[in-house]
């Protein structure tokens, strides 16, 4: 990156430019950049408080009513959710205010930044507080069960196989039960809250580098709260939320790595190789996040878009005819040795430490070599997923299918209409205030080249916000969200400030400013996460001093202790993922496997027999209720006190029928859920 | 004045601790348990940066985030390095993973900086108490909230029910089956259960009484004489004794076990 001693209006470095409204306080100084820090700094650090404690005691009650608000839905009893909504208030708006505010110091910010990360953390902790019990986490949970059986990594996932392939989430939590002598849960809940402090401290750290200003940076925390995946997604036990901070970390160091008043640029480069090795290791989107964003902004800091547009500019001149061919071929080779010169010079003046290319190498080539050697399936796994929501954003476009309709689920369930306003109103907000946050990149920081890829990230965030009208385009809206956020918070952040400024005489601005921040907080939350998951669920059940599970637990605990592991049985999505996990089945789900055509089917004809032949299915759990196909809602006891949108029918009698006229063991009957003993079938022996 | 470096000397303390109560004291306890973090989460990344960066280069957040960070990618490259090595990843090659981390970057730490900075060991002054009282309040309400959340539904919002089972047991020339009832009903339950062999009764068990979560089971052997094709054990609930609740069927050929 090529730093200028360019000036601003107020005639101060751009790079170092103080964030606008912003009013240093003594603990300021001690930012980011001044390595050295001193014995007054330190003292500061410790003694700047402010209103933290307060706003953390304020916090842990908002804690304590989100809690109540779980026993009550548990229960089936009115005012769970008033109690939900009211305590992400409580937690959201003191915070957002304090941190929009021009009065606390650095360290007081940090640590508002920190506890708000935890407490939302601890949001989720009690949402499922007992057990993991989010379809990703299974998967998870099982590749740790791998590793701690086998000894090995790579083991087998017939549910999500790609998750075997990156490694990095199980390998840590199984270290955390072999040498803690904790279970799998626990320890997977304390590594996902060691990798959350890592992102709110990182992100904070980044932001801070960037804008020079502790008023930025921990607003950029708050706002990246605010994307839909960060109160749940993000916080359960899955290998993005432990490898996304990561990324956060590496760009926070590269960038720390730039400053040329850093002396350690050797040893903050073996940290960031490290960390990068980590990433890879961990999560494939991740690890192409993290080299598309190396990319872009080595590309900036080239001033390869300068090329790119020259070259269109040539481009179009030659097509309009203003110039021949052969001038335009000849602008093309000096343009590329014009590139090649400056990038020869830029090492020569020894300002290549400057430049983050080795990183973006580093990172390209160890992803590569994973994606080749280990993780090939990516491809296929990603692609897929990716081809399938461009082709329906085609279609949409093509008129060849209709649009999504926004806050109706898959099972018809409409959300209510202040879920409507609240929203699509913080998508306004974050609209509205969009362009302050632009402008004020232009202004002050449009020579950082991060800065510059950050603001291409928030516009591209409101760009992929129309891909959640395409069916099978909104899952990857929808999981973009958490990368593109990155920059959309730190523009954002930056527009907030300017806004503050102008209001600065006014208790009205800082009111807006407050109300803005949590709306598009709880926004994110009605975008992010179902209205009928967002409080916990019956997952067990007190009668006297005894504990009740739900029926899946315990088939799965009957089956582990009457069958014994590492049968090939099959069952719907969520019961098969309870199996894998507790009974250490060898579970076969879904359509991959012509399971939920095997279930469905009301005979056992020559495609059904096929079927129990070629997956050589020993075992079939057959669950009557229709939610059992449902991985995310699956696993608790069906409420009988109605839950909106929560679907308590039941399936046919024919998907138990099949099985009982065709003389088959039934081994096992729970009301619910049925087992039978496949090896008549499965040996090409059927019988009746 | 410079100061040694005491906190290196901690952390080989507890890194040696550590190891003594994994191998001496394999079994649960709170003090492996916190152990353990440390030495997963806290200790490998601490030592990192004392040997990579300077004492009292780095602010206590920026400390922290090392620490943490390192430590999970000391975890995550861990579990490569172990995969490689013909052990594998086990109690013992974690533990001499990251305690050769710790311990070796204990050791560059001493030698590339054998001394705190004037002051740095010392910096760490007293907390008041007004924030203290609120931040202890506030941890002390946050750890109750998880308590509350934690606690089982009351069982007026979900259904209760009950598991019947029967599994071939492997024997002799007759064929043993084991029969299991689990009741996960709210409350106290009689059941009658009756086998049945080729359709015709053969044992009849009238008053079965369980409790919310209590287990009943019997193993029974059936009769060679009748060599049955099918033996069938059928659930009734007393309180509704016309209505099979819950069945369970065996094909009984003797070939197969």
């Amino acid at each position: 990156m090529s730093v200028r001693k360019r000036t601003d209006l107020m005639g101060i470095p751009a790079e170092r430019a103080p964030r606008a409204g912003a009013r240093p306080s003594k603990t300021d100084a001690a930012g980011p950049l001044a390595l050295g820090r001193t014995q007054a700094s330190s003292r500061d650090e410790l003694a700047a408080w402010g209103l933290m404690p307060a706003l953390a005691a304020v916090s842990a009650l908002a804690l304590l009513v989100i809690a109540a608000g779980n026993y009550l839905a548990r229960a089936g009893a009115p005012g769970a959710e008033l109690l939900f909504w009211l305590g992400i208030v409580l937690i959201i708006a003191p915070f957002a205010a304090r941190l929009a505010s021009e009065r606390p110091s650095r360290q007081e910010r940090l640590r508002l930044a920190v506890w708000l990360g935890m407490a939302l953390y601890v949001v989720k902790v009690m949402n499922s507080p007992n057990g993991f019990t989010y379809a990703d986490e299974f998967m998870h949970w099982h590749n740790v069960n791998q590793i701690l059986s086998t000894q090995t990594l790579f083991g087998q996932n017939l549910v999500l196989p790609i998750s075997a392939l990156y490694p990095g989430l199980p390998s840590v939590t199984a270290s955390l039960v072999s040498l803690g002598g904790l279970s799998v849960f626990w320890a997977g809940i304390l590594v996902i809250a060691a990798a959350r402090l890592v992102m709110i401290l990182a992100l904070f750290w980044l932001a801070e580098q960037l804008s020079q200003s502790p008023r930025v940076a921990g607003l950029t925390v708050l706002i990246y709260a605010a994307n839909p995946n960060f109160l749940f997604f993000d916080a359960q036990f899955s290998y993005e939320s432990l490898a996304l901070p990561l990324v956060v970390l590496v760009l926070a160091v590269a960038h720390y790595r730039l400053n040329p008043k850093t002396r350690q640029p050797v040893v903050l480069t073996l940290v960031a190789f490290v960390i990068i090795g980590a990433v890879v290791i961990t999560h494939h989107l991740s690890s192409y996040f993290m080299v598309a964003v190396l990319l872009a902004w080595t590309l900036l800091v080239a001033r390869f878009h300068l090329v790119v547009i020259n070259g269109a500019r040539t481009t179009l001149r030659w097509y309009a005819g203003e110039i021949t061919g052969s001038a335009a071929w000849r602008w093309a080779l000096q343009a590329t040795r014009n590139f090649v010169h400056r990038r020869e010079q830029t090492r020569v003046n020894h300002e290549s430490s400057r430049d983050p290319s080795g990183l973006m190498f580093f990172a390209l080539i160890l992803t590569l070599i994973w994606l080749a050697f280990v993780a090939s399936s990516t491809v296929g796994y990603v692609g897929t997923v990716l081809g399938r929501a461009v082709v329906s954003v085609f279609r949409l476009i093509a008129a060849e299918e209709t649009g999504r309709t926004l806050f109706v689920s898959t099972s018809g369930y409409v959300a209510p209409v202040w879920e409507h306003i609240i929203g699509l109103g913080s998508i306004v907000i974050i609209v509205v205030a969009l362009p302050f946050g632009l402008v004020a990149v232009w202004r002050r920081y449009r020579r950082n080249a991060l800065v510059l890829v950050l603001a291409l990230m928030a516009i591209a965030y409101l760009g992929m916000l129309g891909l959640r009208f395409a069916p099978a385009a909104w899952e990857t809206s929808n999981r973009a969200s958490e990368f593109l956020y990155i920059g959309l918070a730190f523009v954002l952040a930056l527009g907030v400030t300017d806004i503050r400024l102008r209001k600065a005489a006014s208790w009205i601005g800082p009111a807006a400013v407050t109300i803005g921040l949590t709306w598009v907080f709880c926004g994110g939350i009605v975008a992010g996460w179902p209205e009928n998951l967002r409080l916990a669920r019956v997952d067990q059940v007190a009668v006297g001093d005894r504990i009740l599970q739900p029926q899946e637990t315990t088939a799965a605990v009957w089956m582990l202790a009457n069958i014994g592991p590492g049968h090939v049985v099959a069952a719907d999505d969520s019961n098969g993922r309870v199996l894998l996990t507790q009974a250490h089945e060898d579970a076969l789900v879904g359509r991959n496997y012509s399971i939920d055509d095997l279930l469905s089917a009301p005979s056992l004809d020559h495609y059904e027999l096929y079927t129990i032949q070629r997956f050589q299915l020993e075992y079939i759990l057959v669950d009557q209720r229709r939610i059992s196909s449902d991985n995310m809602r699956g696993y608790f006891f069906v409420p009988t006190r109605p839950v909106a949108g929560w679907d308590v029918g039941l399936y046919d009698l024919d998907r138990l029928a099949k099985f009982e006229s065709a003389a088959i063991d039934r081994i096992f009957d729970s009301g619910d859920i049925a087992i039978y003993n496949l090896e008549t079938l499965r040996s090409g022996q059927p019988a009746n | 004045m410079a100061s040694r470096r005491i906190d290196l000397f901690i952390v080989l303390a507890l890194v040696a601790f550590s190891g003594l109560l994994i191998w001496l004291w394999p079994g649960e306890s709170v003090l492996r348990s916190v152990l353990g973090i440390l030495l997963v989460l806290g200790l490998p990344g601490y030592a990192l940066e004392a040997a990579l960066f300077e004492p009292g280069s780095l602010t206590t957040s920026l400390r922290l985030l090392m620490m943490v960070g390192l430590s999970l990618a000391a975890g995550v490259i861990g579990g490569l390095a172990l995969y490689w090595t013909p052990l594998g990843l086990q109690t013992g090659t974690w533990y001499v993973w990251l305690a050769s981390i710790t311990v070796g970057a204990c050791l560059v730490g001493f030698v590339r900086f054998p001394a705190h900075p004037s002051g740095q060991a010392a910096s760490s002054s007293p907390i008041k108490l007004r924030p203290l009282v609120l931040l202890s309040a506030a941890l002390l309400v946050s750890g109750i909230a998880v308590f509350v959340a934690r606690l089982p539904a009351p069982p007026d919002n979900a259904q209760g029910y009950t598991q019947l089972s029967m599994v071939r047991l492997l024997g002799g020339i007759q064929p043993v089956v084991r029969i299991e009832i689990n009741s996960s009903e709210f409350g106290l339950v009689h059941y009658r259960l009756q086998i049945v062999l080729n359709g015709r009764p053969f044992t009849d068990i009238p008053d079965i009484l369980l409790a919310p979560s209590d287990h009943w089971d019997r193993v029974v052997e059936l009769p060679v004489s009748i060599t049955p094709d099918t033996a069938e054990a059928v659930l009734y609930r007393l309180d509704d004794p016309s209505t099979v609740y819950r069945h369970v069927t065996l094909q009984l050929d003797p070939s197969r076990k």
